[in-house]
């Protein structure tokens, strides 16, 4: 199970990686792990807001449906379109070409309160 | 039985392209010997086992006498004294007491053989030169929905069979076997473990119904499409006055469906008329064939109420639209 030092994470299995006041957001290896072949995945229009905690999209396999939630307060900027016609990519790579939307970060303060790489393990070895 | 090995996708895929193995050792199997076995197994099922000959296999539904199904059952005939019946593993207890609640009057003995054997079914288009090849079987003369012994053991059988819509064979053999069976086939490259996930999408493609959520004691073999294996000229058996009756009316049919948007119906989830909202039906089983690239399902329908192609589905909250489409899914490849 890759976890990446250089992201941050949310109990809910997002990841965001943050650049200056912008940031992109995908879901982890451990969660693509856990629904297994992606076959759905619903996303966000470019210019929406979301406040943290806010389900923002969805992803399903043919285990599950599952909510996508807001790491923190954002403004969509782009969607990974190429994810309606390739599900599977984040399956195969969660922390790349399977990442979902960049965002514009609106409260700087909530990226301080997401997980760090060592507290995320932590929360899925319990 | 895992849910997957691999992935759900690439073992569905290798199924309808290559071979694929299952273990589904968690299955029943009842034996029934006897003098009266052949009339006693008559009585229990809907379908017909008498005029079938030694070697045969048929489905059956087995029904309440209010025509509710309790199971649905593969009988394999070795002769009219005895015979074996393959049938769903969360029904095995049942199925075994409801057999036995039902003997008294025929002379005959039941065995619950379920723990002593395993079940293993090999299914895909390179099936038969897998099984040539590695275990060195003649399976040239086994057609579709027969069975014959492999090796010394009377009652180990290699049939003609499966649950997935692909010319496919299943082997039943004594549990000390089964792991080196599972190894040797393995052996072949092309053959793929599979699991529960690859299982229930496969037989969703083919659109065989499942115990649980196509059939149950609330369905009847009407609604459930499984007409053909009723046979109404049988003299008597459970069920049959109540069949007889939901023959000329039934209120709900089984359909097909495949959803218009990127989302999967699941079990449970309700339908509703295209136009009026109103609820016309439930699905019983959805999920996303690999093989077609589109979210199918299937569900029961009030038969009055298919005014329309085209109905929705309500998931979680918001509805979905459906288009009824013709069963099965994809062609079916059992006799190639």
């Amino acid at each position: 199970m890759e976890i990446k030092d250089s992201l941050l994470y949310t109990p809910s299995h997002e990841w965001l990686k943050k650049e200056n006041g912008s940031g992109i957001v995908g879901i982890t290896d451990y969660a693509q792990n856990q629904l297994g072949d992606i076959v759905f995945i619903e996303m966000p229009e470019v210019g929406k807001t979301y406040a943290k905690g806010e389900s923002f999209g969805s992803i399903e396999s043919v285990k599950a449906v599952s909510d996508l939630y807001a790491p923190v307060d954002f403004e969509v900027v782009q969607v990974n379109d190429t994810l309606s016609s390739s599900p599977e990519l984040v399956n195969k790579d969660p922390y790349g070409q399977g990442w979902m939307l960049k965002i514009k970060i609106k409260d700087d303060s909530q990226v301080n309160q997401l997980l760090k790489s060592e507290d995320y393990k932590k929360s899925i070895s319990s | 039985m895992p849910v997957y090995y691999s992935s759900i996708k690439e073992e569905t895929l290798a199924v309808r392209q290559t071979c694929g193995i299952f273990d589904v050792s968690h299955m029943g199997n009842i034996l029934i010997q006897g003098e009266e076995a052949q009339s006693f197994c008559d009585f229990m099922i809907t379908n017909s086992i008498s005029d079938k000959k030694e070697n045969q296999i048929i489905y059956s539904p087995l029904c309440t006498p209010e025509g509710g199904i309790v199971d649905d059952i593969l009988v394999y005939k070795f002769n009219t004294r005895k015979l074996l019946l393959i049938v769903n593993a969360s029904n095995k207890g049942k199925d075994f007491k409801w057999l036995n609640d039902h003997s008294s009057g025929f002379q005959v003995s039941l065995e619950d053989q379920s723990d002593r054997f395993s079940l293993l079914a090999v299914q895909g288009p390179e099936s038969s030169s897998i099984l040539k090849k590695n275990l060195a079987l003649d399976l040239d003369d086994l057609d579709y929905y027969t069975f014959k012994k492999t090796g010394a053991n009377p009652d180990c059988l290699i049939s003609r069979t499966g649950y997935t819509g692909e010319r496919g064979y299943e082997l039943l053999v004594e549990n000390s076997l089964a792991v080196p069976l599972w190894e040797k086939i393995l052996k072949s490259s092309g053959c793929v473990p599979c699991g529960l996930g690859a299982r229930d999408i496969l037989r969703l493609e083919a659109a065989f119904p499942l115990y649980g959520q196509e059939l149950s004691f609330t369905i009847n073999p009407f609604e459930s499409n499984l007409s053909r294996f009723v046979r109404l000229e049988k003299d008597n058996f459970l069920g049959k006055t109540a069949l007889m009756k939901f023959k000329e009316n039934h209120k709900n049919t089984r359909i097909g469906f495949t959803m218009v948007l990127n989302k999967i119906a699941r079990q449970d989830s309700l339908i509703y008329a295209e136009d009026d909202q109103k609820e016309i039906g439930w699905v019983s089983s959805g999920t996303f064939s690999f093989n077609l690239g589109k979210s199918i399902g299937m569900g029961f329908i009030n038969k009055n109420e298919i005014k329309s192609e085209i109905f929705q589905i309500k998931i979680s909250d918001k509805f979905y639209r459906a288009q009824k489409v013709k069963m099965p899914f994809i062609k079916s490849n059992v006799k190639e």
